[in-house]
C-alpha cells in the first residue's frame, strides 16, 4: 500500500466532517491539545490517537461496544499468545514481552484503525478526513494488515491465480462476511436476532478457528449442508472435507521469519526465510463438532525454533506442541479449481483421480522439514485417499 | 455528552432571543432563524464559519455570540497548504526488512 504525504495522514475535510454526528464534538475533547494558530501550542498534550483508550472517548457513546472490543482478538492480540504460549513462549517473561512490543504488538487494532484511519501498523493517516466510516474499507483497512496471505490471495494478487468468486463475482468485501459481531469480540445472544440458531450464545474467541465456525460457507450454501444440491461431490464427501479443500486454489505459505532490532536505527526489523505459494491438504488438526473435517487445506507458519534468539536463545523451545502447517481457510474459492474441473471427454467420476491418488496434492512426510516431523504428526497424511 | 448538550441548548435560546431583539431594530427584514438551526454547527460556506470549539464549563457572553470563536485545530487541518507548509521533515528510512510481512 502506498504511503501517503504527511498532510494527507491528517487534513480533516471540514465540510464532510461537521455535517456528521462526530463533527459536533469539540477536537479537544478526544484530542486535548490547546486553541491556537501556533502548531506547537496547539500540540501541547495532544493525544493522537485517542482511540488507544476508548473507554475515555468512544466509549462515552458506544460503551457497548466497547466494553467488548477491548478484549477482542483485534485489540488485545491475544491469538498470538495462544500459540505462541502453546510454543513454549511466556507471556509472563520479559523478554518474550519486549518481543512481543517490538514486532506483534503494532498489528493492535484500536476503534480509529478500522473506522477513521489506516492502522498505525502501517503509518496510519485519514482515510476519508476525519468521517467516521461505520464500515471498515477492505483496502484501506483490513488488508492493509491482512495484505500478504488473505488480501493477495482474495483481489487476486498472484499472477496466473485468480481473485476469490466472492470478490470477483459477488463483488462482496471482508465485512459481508466478517461482521461487527465478530470484530468486536461481542458476546452475542443470538434470538437477538435470529430464529432457530446454531447456539444461544456465542462467546468471544481464543484464537481465530476457535468456537463456532463464523463465518461459515453454510450461512449462505445451506443446500450444501442437505446434501441434496443435486451435486455428485457434495453427497458423497459430505463432511469429511472443508469445503475450501475442494474450491480453494494455490496459497501463500511461509517459512522461518526471525526478529531483531537494526543495528543503525533500533527500529524493529524481520527476516522471512522463504514464502511460497503452494496447495497441500493435510489431516485437520483441530477436528471437532464444529469442524468435523478430516482433510483441509494446511498452511505453512513462519515460526521457528530460532524465531526469537535475539531476545533470548531457544525462547521457542516447545515447537513441537503444536504442527507449523496450520488449518488454513485460504480466501480465493472457486467454484471449478484443479480438484473439481471435469475434462471435456470425461465422466464426472473422472473428476475423482484429481484428488484420489494424487500424491502432488497432499502433504505427505516429504513436505516437511526435519525438525517439524514431529510437530506435524496430525497432519501429515500418511496414506493418500485411494478410491473406493 | 449531556453537559455539552445543556450548553448547546442554552446557548441557542440565548441567541434566539438576541436575534429577535435585533431584527426589531432592522430596516430590512431578515428570516427569523428557525431554532433547530441553532444546533447545527457546520456550515457548507466556508472554513472561516467553522463553529467555536468551546467546552461546556464556558458562559458566552453577548459579544461571544456575535463573532465565531475559530475553531483553530479546524482552521489548519483542513488547510492543504498550511498542513504541507508546518510538516515536521520526514526521513525516509530504507526497509531493513526482507520477505513477506
Amino acid at each position: 500500500m502506498a504511503p501517503l504525504e504527511p498532510w494527507e495522514k491528517v487534513l480533516v475535510e471540514a465540510e464532510a466532517f461537521l455535517d456528521t454526528i462526530h463533527g459536533y464534538i469539540p477536537c479537544q475533547e478526544c484530542h486535548q491539545g490547546e486553541q491556537s494558530a501556533d502548531k506547537e501550542v496547539a500540540h501541547t498534550d495532544l493525544i493522537s490517537y485517542p482511540s488507544d483508550n476508548p473507554d475515555k472517548t468512544c466509549g462515552e457513546c458506544h460503551p457497548n461496544l466497547t466494553t467488548f472490543a477491548d478484549n477482542s482478538l483485534h485489540a488485545q492480540l491475544d491469538g498470538y499468545w495462544t500459540v505462541l504460549e502453546t510454543r513454549g513462549v511466556s507471556q509472563d517473561h520479559p523478554p518474550a514481552q519486549e518481543m512481543f512490543g517490538n514486532h506483534c504488538a503494532g498489528c493492535h487494532a484500536s476503534c480509529g484503525d478500522c473506522h477513521v484511519s489506516r492502522p498505525t501498523s502501517v503509518d496510519g493517516g485519514f482515510i476519508d478526513g476525519h468521517v467516521f466510516n461505520a464500515e471498515p474499507s477492505m483496502t484501506n483497512n483490513c488488508t492493509a494488515c491482512h495484505g500478504s496471505r488473505v488480501g493477495n490471495e482474495y483481489m487476486g494478487k498472484h499472477e496466473d491465480l485468480k481473485a476469490d468468486v466472492h470478490f470477483r463475482q459477488g463483488r462482496m468485501t471482508c465485512v459481508d462476511c466478517h461482521t461487527g459481531h465478530e470484530m468486536h469480540g461481542v458476546e452475542t445472544n443470538c434470538q437477538d436476532c435470529h430464529e432457530n440458531p446454531e447456539a444461544d450464545v456465542i462467546t468471544p474467541s481464543d484464537h481465530r478457528y476457535d468456537g463456532l465456525q463464523l463465518p461459515s460457507c453454510e450461512s449462505c450454501h445451506a443446500e450444501v449442508t442437505a446434501s441434496n444440491d443435486g451435486i455428485l461431490l457434495h453427497e458423497e464427501h459430505n463432511s469429511k472435507l472443508s469445503c475450501q479443500v475442494c474450491h480453494s486454489i494455490s496459497y501463500t505459505s511461509c517459512d522461518g521469519c526471525h526478529v531483531s532490532l537494526s543495528e543503525s536505527t533500533g527500529s524493529p526489523i524481520f527476516e522471512t526465510e522463504g514464502s511460497y505459494l503452494g496447495f497441500y491438504i493435510g489431516r485437520n488438526p483441530i477436528q471437532s463438532y464444529t469442524r468435523p473435517y478430516e482433510y483441509v487445506p494446511v498452511r505453512h507458519v513462519p515460526i521457528s525454533t530460532s524465531s526469537f534468539d535475539y531476545y533470548e536463545a531457544g525462547m521457542v523451545s516447545n515447537i513441537s506442541a503444536k504442527e507449523t502447517w496450520v488449518y488454513a481457510t485460504p480466501h480465493n474459492i472457486q467454484r471449478f479449481t484443479p480438484l473439481t474441473e471435469i475434462c471435456e471427454n470425461c465422466s464426472p467420476a473422472d473428476t475423482c483421480t484429481n484428488c484420489h491418488g494424487n500424491r502432488e496434492i497432499f502433504l505427505t512426510i516429504d513436505n516437511i522439514a526435519p525438525g517439524e516431523v514431529n510437530a506435524n504428526r496430525n497432519v501429515i497424511v500418511d496414506v493418500i485417499p485411494s478410491l473406493p | 455528552m449531556k453537559n455539552k448538550d445543556n450548553a448547546h441548548f442554552f446557548k441557542g435560546i440565548l441567541v434566539f432571543v438576541m436575534m429577535i431583539g435585533l431584527s426589531c431594530c432592522q430596516s430590512h427584514s431578515t428570516p427569523a432563524p428557525d431554532p433547530g438551526d441553532q444546533f447545527v454547527t457546520a456550515t457548507s460556506e466556508s472554513t472561516a464559519s467553522i463553529l467555536p470549539s468551546v467546552s461546556a464549563e464556558t458562559d458566552l457572553t453577548a459579544e461571544d455570540q456575535e463573532t465565531e470563536i475559530p475553531n483553530e485545530c479546524l482552521i489548519c487541518h483542513s488547510d492543504q497548504q498550511k498542513l504541507i507548509d508546518t510538516a515536521n521533515p520526514v526521513v525516509v528510512l530504507e526497509s531493513e526488512s526482507s520477505g513477506e510481512g
